[in-house]
């Protein structure tokens, strides 16, 4: 035993040295990495780019902070602006989350809306005060010759009242979405839609809306009007969904 | 000693009476990052966080504590500190206001 206790002895006094430094040197260390990964996951979240990209910005500072407290072995003042980092990347991404629930939440809302009140009534509230969101306005399939992209004339008045509220409010965009159903053939099935929401954004700019702030775009069934997340009570509309943008130009994605 | 000596000492002797000053006044006893937080915390607790982020709440809290100790031994660490729990708490905050958007997201599209 005795013969032997000075190596056990030293290789102790090893270990001990060896927890020791690593409690020393160890939590910057890790609170850095961690602080890297949070920072990084956060950045490659394309809802925290698109929704939270300050919080981002605020933690790739926070992060660039302590990184370089590390390197001039300030490790308190790296561990505090680390810690703030994670937080920061966290806080972008929660909300980034709670900005895409909101998002659907709106798309529901949305789709209510449009069930609820008809293009007529739509038009009609825009003669109040001037919405401050994105406003839909619906061309069921009965504001079209059938099978054709030409408009009946009941149609033709709601786009005058349409091209008057957007002359009126030149801050506005417009966006017309052509969607189809699942009937017909595929090439049909796009073609007629986007005559449709084409046919629609001539007839604003016959009435005098400028042609840059308008786009005409069209969906088949692989996106339909409903943009339900639900399948089940995902029943298709043929139509023209025209979007108007709030005063700053922005529409809603759906 | 000579006149120089004496205006060297004299010189040394103002600016260490001004760098002990500076060093009384310059950590003021700030109080607006305990603020800072105490205001993130209360908000937190008000946008439902006890219930939907007690994690972050109480890291919130634990740090604020710690951040109120500190201040009159290491006003610098206080600080820090008082900034970690405000981040705790804005976290708690966000993850409770998230908690509700998908609670009402669940009203309209009840997962299976």
């Amino acid at each position: 035993m005795i013969p032997n206790s000075k190596p056990i002895v030293l290789s102790t006094a090893l270990a001990v040295a060896m927890v020791l430094a690593a409690c020393v040197t160890a939590p910057p260390d890790n609170s850095l990495a961690e602080a890297r990964a949070a920072v990084n996951s956060a950045a490659a979240n394309p809802d925290v780019v698109r929704y939270d990209a300050l919080d981002l910005d605020m933690a790739q500072k926070q992060l660039a902070n302590a990184e370089s407290a590390a390197e001039r072995d300030a490790p308190d003042m790296a561990d505090h602006e680390a810690y703030l980092a994670i937080r920061t990347a966290k806080l972008a991404q929660v909300r980034a989350d709670e900005m895409v629930a909101q998002q659907r939440v709106a798309v529901v809302e949305g789709e209510r809306a449009r069930v609820q009140l008809d293009a007529r009534a739509q038009v009609d509230h825009l003669n109040g005060e001037p919405p401050a969101r994105t406003v839909m306005v619906l061309l069921t399939d009965d504001y079209f010759e059938p099978g054709m992209a030409q408009l009946t004339p009941a149609a033709g008045k709601i786009i005058d009242d349409l091209a008057e509220f957007l002359i009126a409010h030149p801050e506005r965009r417009v966006r017309i979405e052509g969607h189809t159903d699942n009937t017909g053939t595929a090439e049909s099935n796009l073609s007629l839609p986007l005559h449709r929401a084409e046919s629609v954004r001539m007839a604003l700019v016959a009435r005098g809306v400028d042609p840059v702030r308008s786009e005409a775009v069209a969906y088949g069934p692989d996106n339909p009007l409903t943009a339900s997340e639900n399948p089940a009570d995902s029943h298709f509309i043929r139509g023209v969904e025209i979007l108007l943008s709030d005063s700053r130009g922005q529409i809603a994605s759906r | 000693m000579s006149s120089l000596h004496i205006t060297v000492l004299r010189a040394l002797a103002i600016v260490s009476v001004v760098a002990a000053a500076g060093c009384v006044v310059a950590p003021p006893p700030s109080v607006s990052e305990l603020a800072d937080a105490r205001a993130a915390i209360v908000q937190a607790e008000q946008a439902g966080a006890e219930q939907s982020a007690p994690a972050e709440l109480n890291a919130a809290r634990d740090r604020f504590a710690e951040a109120q100790q500190l201040l009159p031994t290491d006003p610098q660490l206080a600080r820090w500190r008082a900034r970690e729990a405000e981040s705790d708490a804005r976290l708690a905050q966000a993850t409770a206001q998230d908690a509700r958007a998908r609670l009402a997201l669940n009203e309209r599209y009840p997962t299976p």
